[in-house]
């Protein structure tokens, strides 16, 4: 089991795809910072000259992706994340159907061990690509921005008493980042494990990929016509949140989405045959 | 000899036929989803006008400008949120997606049908056309959509209510037909046209599922940038100089760019079929 | 039909692929590709359909250089992977669809060229429901359909049972009685000796040898 888990990583990690959407969850990250972080680093010498004045210096927090709600990285990244998740591995499995390489690994392993080794592949690399713009830019605004701890009375972040795990952005806000980061894993990464599903009835390599960011994007449509945006996935994973939403549904969502596709794959990897 | 050199209608008209039998669901579905979104705008109406708003019954001309403004400019500014209308970025994502799916494996497992039209140019000719073809079905399907929701009350004339308009896009505005037909019809199909041609280009270079996330971010990108050279803003009626919304987009400037970079797609895609080795990888 | 391979190299993501590839083709004989997996023999048989573009040297059809005079070959039909078949069509409407591109096959040539690799016309079953070996028998069926002067198979006998080998073996022979050109590749050293006239060993993307005397 851990050797076929270990080649199936080895797979996920360590092909052109991955690297492409590296590059460009990467690139996201250093856009954002080179345009909307870099510049305004110049006004942090004025709180230090001026230590009188009235407002908040910018901060590595209020300098992050996660909160910068006002430029499109953090929407484009929303977008974009879905489709880059599921792009290196996640058609894995209907090209090695089709290619005819699950025959070779049934003949060396059970079809047990093939389908778990599979989905955590497609959940971890998926769930990495996910976090990647978010992490980056963390890292980043942290080493430009000082550490403020945030204020309420600020009123910069979206951040409030009806919104998620606020009491710990504003006491913990390195666990609030810490927090976003693993539901963002999480999440991303059983969407992604949608693809597996689907392969075993569609035959088309794009649709099978597209699938995750189809389900994540009628969502985004369906909530936004009948006006209940704080259940979309679009806006919950947001560290910005910006929407009501409840920490149960929102975890309870995640939990089932991961548990459902990972039940949907085993049942049918189990009784599919295998051409 | 038996088979002799493919006729180009022929070739044309099998693309036309594939492309519909690949993509017949997903115009179903933008269908039923603009029906969705014109049901839940006269609901909205309808309780605008319980809670005391004086509003004309909707018009044909309401229902489509409502579907098909996009955004207004956008000022970056702190504390104003960037925000994606849905009903716009909904229609040029499927789009995006029934192009990316016509033409997904076109450099891979449809070498079949490259061989039996035995010249590339024409091969591509046809691509070209049937990306175009899905553009202006798409648009047809929303007009049907509209068309089916005049049953549901709605009056049958295109003229648009300043009234509906005050309520629906904070400000009333008025337009003659022809102008309403260039700035919310023909300027975006044109430039939903540029944006297929430059996917369906992408494609024989990169990855479909890169171009698709290429389209995202061009799509993205222009909501915040009012700029003509950033050719998503055709697609963004409210931006028109004509509109009062404070937008900078001329018709001219932006009809000019696409039409360029159309003509560039076709022309790329030209000489990059001649040079590509069609290797079909799974 | 006369296919020449002139001193055609292809070099792909900086390997080359085929080294100075110089072979001649005729009708009226069947042409064997042997060699171990990734020696070039489907590299060769994209050079000579035109799918590929050679980085240096020609393919010549009946003095036509491909890739100048014409972008393929005017009578072709190829096997080199399973192509796009859809999924929700039966396998006749399957050939009928393609053969519309051009017109000029009929639907009774399309049910000949089903029924001679060994499926049924009038089965109703879609594509999907296809097992493999059906699936490489509609593949063979549409590169036969119309029977054009050149024909490509990419080891067509893979997943094929014994009766359905049987069918091709002949399917091939008669094809060679109507004097077209077959090229073709198998793994079986058994089954290539019995079809080919012609047997062209390819090694490390050069040609070895080959043995056997066209016609």
């Amino acid at each position: 089991m851990k050797n076929i888990f270990s080649v199936e990583l080895r797979r996920a990690f360590d092909n052109k795809k991955m690297f492409t959407a590296w590059l460009i969850s990467l690139g996201i990250a250093f856009f954002h910072y080179f345009t909307c972080e870099f510049p305004y680093r110049i006004y942090i010498r004025d709180y230090l000259d001026y230590p009188g004045m009235f407002i908040l210096p910018h901060n590595s927090f209020s300098m992050w992706l996660g909160f910068d709600g006002a430029s499109f990285y953090l929407a484009l990244s929303y977008l974009v994340i879905p489709v880059l998740a599921s792009f290196p591995f996640a058609g894995s499995f209907l090209q090695d159907k089709k290619t005819g390489y699950l025959k070779n690994v049934l003949s060396r392993a059970t079809r047990i061990q093939y389908g778990v080794a599979k989905y955590f592949a497609v959940f971890i690399s998926a769930g990495t690509i996910a976090v990647t713009p978010l992490l980056a830019d963390f890292l980043l605004s942290s080493a430009t921005y000082p550490y403020i701890g945030p204020l309420p009375a600020e009123g910069c972040f979206g951040v409030y008493e009806t919104t998620m795990f606020h009491s710990l952005f504003y006491s913990m806000p390195y666990w609030y980042v810490v927090a976003f980061l693993a539901l963002n894993f999480v999440f991303f990464g059983a969407l992604a494990t949608l693809s597996l599903c689907v392969a075993f009835s569609v035959e088309r390599l794009f649709f099978v990929e597209l699938f995750p960011f189809l389900v994540y994007f009628i969502l985004y449509i369906a909530l936004n016509v009948f006006n209940l945006v704080q259940y979309c996935p679009f806006f919950f994973l947001r560290p910005d949140q910006g929407v009501e939403c409840n920490p149960v549904f929102v975890l309870g969502v995640t939990a089932a989405l991961l548990v459902g596709s990972f039940l949907f794959y085993a049942f049918h990897m189990k009784h599919e045959d295998v051409f | 000899m038996k088979r002799k050199t493919a006729c180009f209608s022929h070739v044309l008209l099998h693309d036309i036929r594939y492309s519909i039998l690949i993509s017949w669901k997903k115009y179903l579905a933008l269908f039923l989803v603009t029906e969705a979104i014109i049901g839940a705008l006269m609901v909205r109406i309808q309780s605008d006008c319980q809670l005391g708003m004086v509003l004309p019954p909707l018009t044909a001309g309401d229902v489509l400008t409502y579907l098909l403004s996009g955004a207004k400019i956008f000022r970056y500014g702190a504390g104003i949120p960037f925000e994606i209308p849905y009903i716009w970025i909904f229609i040029y994502l499927m789009i995006a997606f029934i192009v990316g799916e016509n033409h997904a494996n076109l450099m891979t497992s449809r070498y079949m049908e490259l061989l039996l039209s035995q010249e590339k140019h024409r091969w591509w000719a046809s691509k070209c056309i049937v990306t175009v073809l899905d553009v202006l079905l798409a648009y047809v399907t929303i007009f049907a959509a509209v068309g089916i929701s005049l049953f549901w009350g709605i009056k049958p004339v295109l003229k648009i209510s300043p009234d509906i308009m005050k309520a629906l896009i904070w400000k009333a505005f008025t337009l003659k037909p022809n102008q309403w037909t260039v700035i919310f019809v023909l300027l975006p199909i044109l430039t939903s046209v540029c944006i297929s041609l430059l996917q369906t280009v992408s494609i024989l270079f990169f990855k479909p599922m890169i171009c698709f996330t290429g389209v995202i971010t061009l799509l993205v990108v222009s909501l915040f940038y009012c700029n003509p050279a950033v050719i998503g803003n055709g697609t963004l009626p409210l931006r028109n100089t004509i509109l009062p919304f404070e937008g900078t987009i001329r018709t001219l400037d932006v009809a000019l760019a696409d039409a360029v970079l159309i003509v560039a797609s076709i022309i790329i895609g030209n000489i990059k079929i001649k040079k590509v080795d069609l290797l079909s990888e799974v | 039909m006369k296919i020449e391979m002139k001193d055609y190299c292809k070099t792909l993501r900086g390997a080359e692929v085929l080294k100075h590839i110089n072979m001649t083709f005729t009708s009226g004989n069947v042409y064997g590709l042997k060699g171990q997996n990734g020696c070039g023999k489907t590299m060769m048989m994209r050079a000579i359909c035109g799918l590929i573009l050679p980085t240096s040297g020609e393919v010549l059809i009946d003095g036509k250089v491909l890739g100048k005079d014409m972008s393929f070959p005017e009578s072709v039909g190829v096997l080199i992977e399973n192509p796009a078949f859809i999924n929700a069509y039966t396998g006749f409407k399957n050939l009928r669809f393609l053969a519309d591109i051009q017109k000029k096959i009929t639907d009774e040539e399309i049910r000949e060229a089903i029924t001679e690799v060994g499926l049924d016309p009038d089965d109703k079953r879609s594509y999907r429901k296809y097992s493999l070996g059906m699936k490489e028998r509609l593949g063979i069926a549409a590169a036969i359909m119309g029977t054009p002067e050149l024909i490509i198979l990419d080891e067509p006998l893979n997943g094929i049972d014994e009766s359905g080998v049987e069918m091709i073996k002949k399917l091939i022979a008669d094809l060679k009685e109507k004097s077209k050109l077959v090229i073709m590749s198998c793994h079986d050293a058994e089954d290539l000796y019995s079809l080919c006239n012609v047997v062209v060993n390819v090694s490390a993307g050069k040609i070895i040898s080959t043995e056997g005397e066209a016609k």
